[in-house]
């Protein structure tokens, strides 16, 4: 096949488009059609491996309707056997990666997803999707090159983000700042404060990476101490750039903003909270962010389009199933309840959802929950003329709370900080909030002792930051304090269940009329 | 005037290919390498114009000719390497292009201000030049480029496409150029053109080699018109050539001025001439259009072969190789529809075996097909119809090597697909070698369409349309051939009989029966490979032919059928798989010498397991026992079929005495409705038993609503409703019983149809059923219970009058009133009647 590189040497920007961004022309019938005929070769490959066979007992699957019926829903527990101790010969395709990812809240640390060479394919062209569309005006109109210079911020192997270098290394020519093998030597801060140096100096054509970092380092550039330092431009493009910065910041006594530094063709950021920020950064660097939506064990799951109104599946990566927001409070108010699921031509505009995937071409998870919700907020983009539900990345389930894109606060992290903080906190619930500038937690706590607001923001915040790596990367790389406290009467707790008849309250994210209930008290 | 000598002949020649090549590459399809390419040919005008003038005393002066070439000259290297880097795909060095901007600048000025060429002269028909210091640097840096033009398409050979032979003459050209430009160095060699002879050659063969790889798309008119423009151009310069030597042979040599002397002497000229431009135009012909009439004559060719031809396997191997000789594919993969989706045709050159029913008719590229005229790979790849495609579905297209796919249509209806690979040369289709391709299809589709209409009559004829086995006449046809060539020296053969087939269609209707007969006939496919002959003899009887095997060794083969169908059938959940097969085996030469013998041998040995108690296979026996057979037997088989309906009844019994009690009277009274009507012995047996056991499904009622006074429920008369059922499924298993079946399983329909489990009405209800229904009711009126006591006679009779025509057979009603008014029934020894 033709790679991607080929094709833009010889111009071929039509056949690019068709090729990568095909899928856009779909009608809701022809996308549910590949929907199903890949699902139906991932039973036959499913029905051929141990891990299949497990997971499917001794039922009989042949048809998709089979398969919804009978084939439970399933988490990572369901796999952590076979993944993490890398059973290849279970699985339905064998594995050329192991990547991995946190397991906040699980058995052991990590979780480990296989791809086999086609699925690190698949990816390589599904991210590819996303990047000609983040430098795309409208429909057919991209301006992706071979050679661009691409700012790549994101976490190193074995991380997902960490591989996608290297599975594009075979469709297309990218210069990475820092270079694929600088940035390995870098952690993750490093690798983005060494990449925005190097596109002072060169310039930089596309970046990928966290939302919130991209606002952080942008925001650090109208900052004195940010833009005094003496940088050789490496070209002369960004030659002209740098003495028309110096000029607007010396001369008319201006302040500096990034995109007077650089001039991005596209900008790709995912992570949670990514709809805060993306305002932030369009004012920064003049440009608005596309947004990419998906993680380890699904891969790339949808993408915006040149209007960045709303994110479009991609109909070949994941067979899509979606838990309505009623069967979800009905599993929360009973645990062994079984939620079902609709299909994509079932969603409806304005409604809410818990995203289930299986994992298409030989991927391991199967009606797999991967713990995001998301909002379908349109049947249509007329904007786009895109013919296909619209979706928004909410967040995490409620039982997670994210932050920025960096972290996955579960109650152990925040029940241990507590604990190890020695203060005496009868009952507690951490509540997420958006916030004006960055999303925060709200720790409602309720105490016998005479605590201040600071006492316990103190301790907590301090032991959280030991326990939790990336939430210390909170305060750190974006600089901000995300831990509010909220202290409550002795009492309120049980006031609150009494009155809304409760045996107990959740300790993440608890229900709307409770966290409103807690605040008023 | 210009005159043409040896040192300005060359140009000249170069100049008129240059113009040519020029106007190819205008006239195809414009693409970065042809735009390249021109910009390359354009410098090489330049300088081949510049280099002719300058070598005539063409005014203004030799020197502006010569300041002409000089500029093509210069821009010779850089277009050279543009063309090289587009050509060998890769990414321009921008240091190296850079230089080459600077210093083909440079060059320039220093050309224009004569620091290259200092003086240049025509004088006395010879051109005479004295070069500088210029020069020396242009031809270190022409060689250089050319070096590096050379080792880029070195590296696409080397790293992509690996052929030297696609682009063999490329390197061997720009080798050519690096020879040429070494060559400028001596002026003395320089002056007679070595370089523009060279580099003429060079453009040459880039020309042919992306006409004949086809790295462009030319078209058919521009073809015509480059063939006519080289034909005049040759025949012109043949022409000029001969007038000229054969004027300086007459004129010169012999003195001859006579016109009339002239004249005859160049008689012969002429029509030496004439073939001379015969040949070029043959030539001319060959070189543009060899292989377009090489395939015209393949599509004439293959059209005679195939009008009369109405045999498939003929046609599509016909069709393949004419392809091959047309277009000359590594590899060709025929597919033709049939029933289930569409199948590969063994005429096909790659290996298709392993390979079964691969593409549905719901398959995307089928779709794709039904609306499109062909199917590149490139598509295949990219578009979003194939984004569904199995990872398996794309390796076997690879490896069948899907270049094009074409689809085969008669009337705008897909019969076949053509999937071609590469060529063997490894050079791409052109446009209109697909249209060819279309146009054979095209051609072979109609003809195609009638051979599988013909291949399907014939099959037709010998096949049994519900199983798709041969049918009785084939299987004579067949044998008899065999026995007369003496095929096999031995064979046996199987005769396979459902048992209870007749009850079986009774009980569900003939639409049921065939499904049980194809349902068999698969088990049978799949218990046997292609080398047995499988037959439909007749009814629900099969044949099974074992070439080369004996009658012992096909025992265990034709066991493993019976306990197939035992296992898929008898042993099946659903109700209505009670049927079972008896088997017989005879073997040839052994128990006869001619089919009739063979087949009424096993006919027998089948008849056999069916009296054995069917569900037996049996392997025929010249001293064959029928003591077996005897009335002796017989009984015995009457009596284990006795003993086991009282053993069956026994179990209702131990649940409630009461339904035991009943089952009983009811046995009694349908019995004597039976003798009424006349019944024969053998329904009045069936329906004994059947009376005796029309409830024993009751087995399986939960013993809260068996034993409940009063009403049922809604749910629970539903329930109650399933006995029906799972008294058949508890007969079903006893196969001396199975003759009951159709009439407990109709105990409970209507004759106004509104009965259960099928809602059978009137005459469709099995008239012992019927007899069943009016006995049940009957004996339940009139029986006591616990909670009430039974209807009075009078009272009963009233209600079956009431019902007759609704509930009941009314013709029965009659009879059993007449039964119950002269005292009959009464005289029965009925059970649970304390108040008579």
């Amino acid at each position: 096949m033709k790679k991607l590189r080929d094709m833009l040497r010889d111009e071929e920007y039509d056949k690019i488009w068709k090729a990568y961004l095909g899928f856009l022309d779909l009608e809701l019938n022809e996308f549910m059609e590949i929907q199903n005929r890949l699902l139906l070769e991932q039973i036959e490959l499913l029905k051929d491996s141990k891990l299949g066979q497990t997971i499917f007992g001794n039922q009989k699957i042949e048809t998709v309707s089979d398969f919804r019926k009978k084939v439970p829903l399933t988490s990572y527990i369901d796999y952590a056997d076979t993944l993490l101790n890398r059973r290849e010969e279970d699985l339905p395709s064998k594995p050329l990666y192991w990547i991995q990812t946190t397991w906040k809240g699980g058995k052991e640390s990590i979780k480990l997803a296989p791809y086999s060479k086609m699925m690190g394919d698949e990816n390589a062209k599904m991210f590819l999707s996303s990047l000609i569309l983040s430098t795309s005006k409208k429909r057919g109109h991209f301006d992706l090159r071979n050679a661009d210079k691409f700012l790549y911020g994101m976490a190193p192997r074995p991380y997902l983000t960490g591989f996608t270098p290297y599975f594009l290394e075979d469709e297309i020519d990218l210069t990475y700042l820092p270079s694929l093998d600088e940035a390995e030597q870098l952690n993750f801060k490093d690798r983005n404060v060494v990449g925005f140096k190097q596109a002072i100096k060169y310039g930089a054509d596309l970046f990928y990476g966290v939302s919130s970092v991209l606002v952080k380092i942008g925001e650090s550039f109208s900052e004195e101490k940010g833009s005094t330092k003496i940088v050789f431009p490496g070209n002369m493009k960004q030659f002209i750039k740098l003495l028309k910065a110096l000029w607007k910041k010396k001369v008319l006594k201006k302040t500096l903003l990034p995109k007077d530094l650089f001039e991005f063709k596209g900008i790709l950021c995912g992570g949670t909270d990514s709809d805060t920020y993306k305002t932030k950064i369009k004012k920064l660097f003049d440009i608005e962010p596309l947004e990419i939506f998906g993680g380890t064990e699904s891969a790339g799951v949808a993408t915006e389009t040149w209007s960045r109104n709303g994110l479009t599946f991609f109909p070949d990566v994941n067979f899509l199933e979606f838990i309505p927001e009623t069967e979800i409070r009905k599993e929360q108010e009973n645990p062994t309840y079984k939620p079902t699921t609709i299909l994509f031509n079932e969603i409806e505009a304005g409604k809410l959802y818990e995203l289930v995937i299986t994992k298409l071409r030989g991927g391991a998870f199967v009606r797999y929950r991967i713990g995001d919700l998301i909002k379908c907020i349109a049947l249509e983009n007329k904007q786009d003329q895109i013919k296909l539900p619209q979706i928004k990345y909410i967040d995490r389930v409620s039982n997670v709370i994210d932050l920025a894109g960096f972290t996955r606060i579960t109650k152990q992290i925040i029940g241990d900080a507590i604990r190890l903080s020695k203060l005496e906190i009868t009952q507690w619930t951490a509540i997420k909030e958006k916030g004006e500038e960055n999303p925060f937690i709200t720790l409602v706590v309720e105490t016998n002792q005479p605590y201040t607001k600071h006492q316990i923001h103190s301790l907590i915040n301090e032991h959280m930051k030991q326990i939790d790596k990336d939430y210390n990367d909170v305060h750190q790389m974006l600089g901000y304090d995300p831990l509010k406290i909220s202290i409550v009467k002795p009492g309120t707790f049980n006031n609150v269940k009494r009155t809304h008849k409760l045996q107990r309250i959740s300790l993440i994210n608890p229900e709307e009329k409770i966290k409103v209930a807690l605040k008023a008290s | 005037m210009i005159t043409l000598t040896q040192f300005n002949i060359i140009p000249l020649i170069s100049l008129i290919l240059y113009v040519i090549i020029s106007f190819i590459i205008l006239s195809s399809e414009q693409t970065k390498l042809s735009k390249s390419f021109l910009w390359y040919v354009f410098a090489m005008i330049l300088w081949s114009l510049g280099s002719f003038l300058m070598k005539t005393d063409m005014p203004p002066s030799s020197l502006f000719w010569n300041r002409i070439l000089l500029i093509g000259l210069i821009l010779v290297p850089i277009f050279l390497l543009r063309f090289s880097y587009t050509f060998a795909k890769t990414r321009v060095n921008k240091l190296i292009e850079i230089f080459a901007i600077v210093i083909t600048i440079v060059l320039l000025i220093l050309g224009m201000t004569g620091n290259i060429v200092e003086t240049a002269q025509y004088v006395n028909g010879e051109f005479i030049y004295k070069i500088t210091y210029g020069a020396y640097i242009f031809v270190v840096y022409g060689i250089l480029y050319s070096i590096i033009s050379l080792w880029l398409l070195l590296e696409r050979i080397v790293k992509y496409d690996k052929s030297f032979k696609r682009n063999g003459l490329i390197v061997i050209g720009l080798f050519f150029v690096l020879l040429g430009g070494a060559s400028n160095i001596n002026t003395s060699f320089g002056k007679y053109g070595i370089d523009i002879l060279l580099n003429t050659i060079n453009a040459i063969l880039i020309t042919y080699a992306i006409y004949h790889n086809k790295f462009l798309e030319i078209n058919l008119v521009v073809k015509k018109s480059i063939s006519v423009v080289v034909y005049h151009v040759f025949s012109f310069i043949i022409y000029a050539g001969s007038i000229y030597y054969a004027y300086y042979v007459i004129k010169i040599i012999f003195k001859i001025e006579n016109t009339f002397s002239v004249i005859i002497l160049m008689i012969p000229v002429f029509i030496i001439m004439e073939q001379i431009r015969l040949y070029i135009q043959k030539l001319t012909q060959q070189l543009f259009y060899s292989s377009r009439l090489d395939r015209q004559r393949e599509l004439n060719q293959f059209s005679r072969l195939i009008n009369y031809n109405l045999d498939l396997e003929k046609i599509t191997n016909e069709l393949i190789t004419s392809t091959q000789n047309a277009l000359k594919p590594k590899d060709l993969t025929l597919l033709l529809k049939n029933g289930k989706g569409f199948l590969f045709n063994e005429s096909s050159t790659t290996d298709t075996t392993n390979l079964t029913s691969f593409f549905s008719f719901e398959h995307p590229i089928i779709l794709w097909l039904e609306t499109h005229d062909y199917l590149l790979r490139t598509t295949l790849e990219n578009d979003i119809a194939f984004k569904s495609l199995w990872d398996k579905e794309k390796e076997v297209l690879k490896a069948l090597g899907n270049e094009v796919i074409m689809p085969i249509k008669n009337n705008d209806e897909l019969i076949g697909i053509l999937i071609m690979s590469e060529r063997l040369d490894e050079t791409p289709y052109s446009y209109e070698e697909i249209e060819f391709l279309g146009t054979l299809l095209n051609n072979a589709s109609a003809i195609l369409q009638n051979a599988k209409t013909m291949k399907k009559i014939k099959q037709a004829v010998i096949t049994d349309e519900l199983t798709g086995f041969f049918n009785h006449r084939h299987l004579y046809d067949q044998v008899n051939t065999w026995l007369k060539t003496n095929k096999y020296a031995r064979f046996s053969l199987v005769m396979i009989d459902f048992d209870q087939f007749n009850i079986y269609n009774d009980l569900y209707g003939y639409s049921s029966g065939d499904k049980a007969l194809k349902k068999l006939a698969e088990l049978i496919r799949n218990n046997t490979t292609d080398r047995e002959f499988l037959t439909r003899f007749g009814g629900e009887e099969f044949v099974i032919i074992y070439p080369m095997k004996d009658g012992i060794n096909t025992y265990s083969e034709a066991e493993e059928i019976r306990e197939k169908v035992q296992e898929e059938f008898l042993r099946s959940p659903d109700i209505k798989e009670f049927l079972t097969v008896s088997l017989g085996i005879s073997e040839y030469p052994l128990n006869g010498q001619t089919l009739d013998d063979i087949i009424s041998k096993a006919d027998i040995a089948t008849s056999r397991s069916k009296k054995r108690g069917r569900n037996k296979t049996t392997l025929y026996k010249a001293d064959y026992d029928f003591s077996d057979d005897s009335i002796e037997n017989n009984e015995r088989i009457k009596e284990a079929l006795v003993s086991s309906t009282y053993a069956l009844a026994a179990t209702i019994d131990a649940k409630d005495h009461y339904t035991y009690g009943h089952s009983n009277n009811v046995s009694m009274i349908s019995v004597a409705i039976a003798q009424k009507i006349g019944c024969s012995n053998k329904e009045i047996d069936i329906v004994r038993s059947a009376g005796l056991l029309h409830d024993v499904g009751k087995i399986a009622l939960p013993e809260r609503i068996l034993k409940k006074q009063g009403y049922l429920t809604d749910e629970e008369y539903d329930i109650t409703k399933k006995h029906v059922v799972q008294s058949i499924n508890i007969i079903k298993h006893v196969k001396n019983l199975v003759d009951t079946i159709p009439a407990i399983m109709s105990h409970h329909e209507r004759w106004d149809g509104k009965g259960y489990p099928r809602g059978l009405k009137e005459n469709n209800i099995p008239i012992l059923g019927r007899i069943i229904a009016i006995a049940d009711s009957f004996d339940a009126m009139t029986t006591d219970r616990p909670y009430r006591k039974g209807l009075s006679l009078e009272q009963a009779i009233w209600e079956l009058k009431k019902n007759a025509g609704r509930q009941f057979d009314p013709d029965l009603v009659e009879t059993t009133v007449k039964l119950i008014t002269d005292s009959t029934l009464s005289n029965l020894d009925l059970k649970n009647r304390l108040s008579y």
